[in-house]
Parts: structure tokens; sequence; C-alpha cells
């Protein structure tokens, strides 16, 4: 058994057809790893951005409404409404 | 003749007198074309990727501009400074302004003022009345994307949307 492995490894190494097939084969596991990488970060300012909006939103709106009211009663209804 | 897989080939056949001609092995070569093969596939999912990063950069640019445009009509009550006759077009530029990096005449926008029917316009002249001190206004944008490799679309329909509601000073 450990002979036939070293007999194969031998005929692998000296023949040169199909050598791209394995390195290719590490390499796309590798680029596939780093394009779900990259879609995951992607996703992660996206949800950052709508994140940073709502909040902007929801800031403006209690501020508003004390400004309008000159009471700050109701400022954490308005945060609450919008934002989202 | 025997060639290394073992199959028989004439000796003019084309592979031979190439090997001739550029004094080849048997193997020589055999990277070149297997890299050949395996390239397309490797550069169909780098520009896969800078295809999503695109739309994804979009999406961002989108986000950030709808909520500036947002501010920005909440504050355009006839009334106060800057008061203005044309929410949607006022609005709009003030959108595609903060997104120069996105093409203006594309960005579709949908306004909804004080829980009104929502306006899909680029100009609603006139409209100013339905800005209510203390109430809703609702920005919502689209902005197509394209998904495709090689000229080859993922989808045949790619919108991105963005929507923020505001507080009407």
């Amino acid at each position: 058994m450990r002979n036939a492995v070293i007999s194969f490894a031998r005929k692998a190494i000296a023949d040169q057809r199909g050598q791209i097939l394995p390195i290719s084969a590490v390499m796309l596991v590798a680029l596939l790893s780093l394009g779900g990488l990259s879609m995951d970060f992607g996703r992660a300012y996206i949800a950052q951005a709508r994140l940073q909006t709502y909040a902007n939103a929801a800031a403006l709106a209690a501020a508003g409404e004390v400004y309008n009211t000159s009471t700050t009663n109701n400022a954490s209804t308005y945060a609450d409404n919008y934002s989202a | 003749m025997k060639t290394d897989c073992g199959l028989r080939k004439p000796a003019n056949s084309l592979a031979h007198r190439l090997r001739r001609l550029f004094h080849l092995g048997a193997d020589d070569g055999n990277a070149l074309v297997e890299m050949a093969l395996v390239l397309p596939v490797f550069l169909a999912f780098v520009t896969g990727i800078g295809s999503f990063a695109i739309a994804l950069g979009n999406q961002i640019t989108l986000i950030q501009a709808t909520g500036s445009g947002g501010q920005y009509l909440q504050q355009l009550r006839p009334g106060n400074s800057g008061g203005t006759t044309d929410p949607c077009k006022d609005t709009l530029t003030a959108i595609e302004n903060a997104a120069p990096n996105l093409a203006p005449g594309s960005i579709g926008l949908t306004l909804t003022m004080n829980g009104n029917t929502p306006i899909k316009a680029t100009s609603c002249s006139g409209k100013q009345t339905q800005l209510v001190e203390g109430a809703t206004v609702t920005v919502a944008t689209t902005y197509p994307c394209t998904l495709s490799v090689y000229g080859v679309k993922f989808a045949n329909s790619c919108q991105l949307s963005a929507q923020v509601t505001e507080y009407e000073y």
C-alpha cells in the first residue's frame, strides 16, 4: 500500500499533464472564500448605512418634536417611530 | 507512431508538425493549454465579484443620498427659509447632488407627504401644500443595476432601492 502510494506520487510528479488541475482546485476554493467574504462585508456595510440613515431620522424627529412643542414628553416616542 | 497517452496518430498530423516546427517534446505546452482552459472560469469569478461590488457600492450610495434627500425635504416646508414650490424636483436634485457617481436620470423618486397618495414623479409643482409641520415625509428611491459576467446577465431585472421617513420641521 505504502509503495503504491509512493509510486503514484512519483508518477504524478513526473507527469506534466494535468498539473494545473489541482492548482486550480485549490485556487478556486480560495477565490470562492474571498468572494463570499467580500459579499458578507458588502452586506454589512449596507446594513450599517441603513442603520445610520434611520438613526439620523430618529434623532432629527425627536429634535424637531422638542423644538415644535417645547417639551421632551414625546421625544423618545418620535425617535422610536422614525427609527425604521 | 505511438504517443505518450497510448494513442496512434499519423506522423504528419497538425500536432506533430507544430512540435517539429517549434522543437517541442510530447509534454511541452501542456500547462499553457490547461491554463487556457481554466483562465476563463477564473476570470468569470473575478468579473462576477467586480459586478456585485459595483452594485453593492451603488446601493450604499443610494441609501446615503436618500437620507440626505429626506433631511433636505424635511426643511423645505413653505414658510421655512428656502421653502419649495416643487418638492419632488428639489428633493431629486438634492439626492442627485449627494450621489454624484450615480447616473442622475436613472434615479427614480417616490414621495409620500403627510400620508397622502405617493407621488412618483420628477416634478410635482404645487404639492408643497402637503408638507405639514410635525407630519411625516417618506422618500423612496430606486436605481437600476446590472449583474452580468461576459455580458450574460444573472437576473433580467435588478433594481436597487432605499427609503427613509423623516419628520417635517
